[in-house]
């Protein structure tokens, strides 16, 4: 909806998750919507692990949004 | 008579069942148990019981968002082994999951086991032998066992729920092949499940809720309904329900009260809206039953009240139906996985259109 609007937009999932989540992005008529894995599972982490994760992946998250799609 | 030329691709397999069932394993398209072959002389004869064109979409099958058209259910209701009076039912049941309220994108997608439950309320139970009774959930009927399979063909071929590849569910369950029943109204003291949520008697409906499984609740101890109500309380309220990882106000849960529990409840004075009162109470479970270190993470969602983690909010979170056979002795209970509300849609049976194909209860049964 956001890339719809005009809005960059892009997905982060789990690993397991990844193919659920290209399955989506197609029905939704976005087969390369941007997707960012992170390892799975994210819930029984620490949050000092999903912190420095987070830290880790998110220039990369941001590289994603400013890709064209 | 033809109601429309089908549209799906036709495929030369021969007449041989074992050649059929083992192509259509082949192709990803089966359950593991035996199948119909979907000729297109079974597939029209699906069709005259409906009044729908072919083309017609009945909703849109999540997660691969398929639109389910009246063709394509149809075809699966063969395969399922469905009679054509059962038709009617299947084409509900499809519509009655894609309700976005029902969420069956989580459902087809979750780590959970959760499925939908059917449950059949009104005429159309007698005139399609759905078994109310003994053995409701499981080996007992065609029909309850077929318009259950034929719903997740659909969710596998049309929407998708592919085990591993899309559907991320850890152990699946039995009741992802069928899960189908009605409710034994005649064997109940209350009105009837679909009149309580505003049908008429002689509406039938099919009500779709999330089951993670079928949690018997055994008791032999209680004589009065009270004491029931207690043990049926404190026997769902477990650390390890799904139903206790969303937040308290999402979701709704179904207990299935056999004849017997419910007479003996409804014969001490409760009633439906007091029982689920008392449910929503008696399933407030005290958080020493948790590990100590998991009391900072309950606290942070705000799921403790008082010492206390309740497992609901409003007591009509509570579904009560009266089913299964009259030996007594078990409520069920269908764990929610939490994230959906139990959607109810009425139908109707085109018995013209069915061709009088329709297989009547003997009375006893129902």
């Amino acid at each position: 909806m956001c890339e719809r609007a005009g809005i960059p937009a892009a997905v982060v999932v789990t690993s397991v998750f990844e193919n659920l989540g290209r399955t989506a992005a197609r029905a939704q008529a976005y087969p390369d919507l941007r997707m960012l894995v992170l390892p799975h599972p994210m819930e029984s982490r620490p949050e000092p692990e999903v912190r420095a994760l987070a830290a880790a992946r998110f220039a990369e998250l941001v590289g994603l949004l400013a890709e064209s799609v | 008579m033809a109601r429309g030329s089908l549209v799906s691709e036709m495929r030369a397999v021969g007449d041989d069942p074992a050649a059929v069932f083992a192509y259509v394993e082949a192709q990803g398209w089966g359950d593991g148990f035996p199948v119909i072959p979907p000729t297109e002389d079974r597939v029209q004869a699906m069709l005259e019981a409906t009044p729908l064109p072919p083309a017609h979409v009945v909703g849109v099958v999540e997660p691969r968002r398929g639109e389910a058209t009246v063709e394509k259910i149809a075809i699966n209701a063969v395969l399922a082994g469905c009679l054509p009076a059962f038709f009617p039912a299947v084409l509900a049941a499809v519509e009655t999951v894609c309700e976005p309220r029902f969420n069956l994108y989580a459902i087809n997608s979750t780590t959970c086991c959760a499925t939908p439950a059917l449950m059949l309320n009104g005429p159309a139970r007698q005139r399609l032998g759905i078994e109310c009774g003994y053995s409701c959930l499981g080996q007992s009927a065609r029909a309850n066992a077929t318009i259950g399979r034929a719903l997740r063909l659909v969710m596998r071929n049309v929407g998708g729920s592919i085990p591993g590849a899309v559907s991320k569910s850890v152990f699946g369950q039995p009741g992802r092949v069928s899960l189908c029943f009605g409710e034994w109204e005649e064997r109940s003291p209350w009105p009837p499940f679909h009149v309580r949520r505003g049908f008429a008697a002689d509406e039938s409906t099919i009500t779709a809720t999330c089951a993670t499984g079928t949690q018997d609740i055994a008791d032999i101890w209680a004589e009065t309904g009270e004491e029931l109500v207690w043990v049926l309380a404190h026997s769902i309220e477990w650390i390890g329900n799904n139903k206790v990882l969303v937040k308290q106000e999402q979701g709704d849960m179904l207990l299935l009260l056999c004849p017997d529990f419910a007479h003996k409840i409804a014969r001490d004075g409760i009633d439906v809206p007091t029982m689920q009162r008392m449910l929503l109470e008696w399933t407030r479970a005290p958080i020493e039953r948790w590990h100590r270190a998991h009391w900072p993470k309950l606290e942070a969602r705000g799921y403790v009240e008082n010492g206390r983690v309740p497992l609901a909010r409003d007591p009509e979170q509570f579904l009560i139906a009266v089913a299964g056979g009259e030996s007594g002795h078990h409520a069920l209970y269908f764990c929610t996985f939490g994230l959906t509300w139990t959607v109810t849609k009425r139908f109707a049976l085109d018995v013209e259109a069915s061709a009088g194909e329709v297989c009547e209860l003997p009375a006893e049964r129902v």
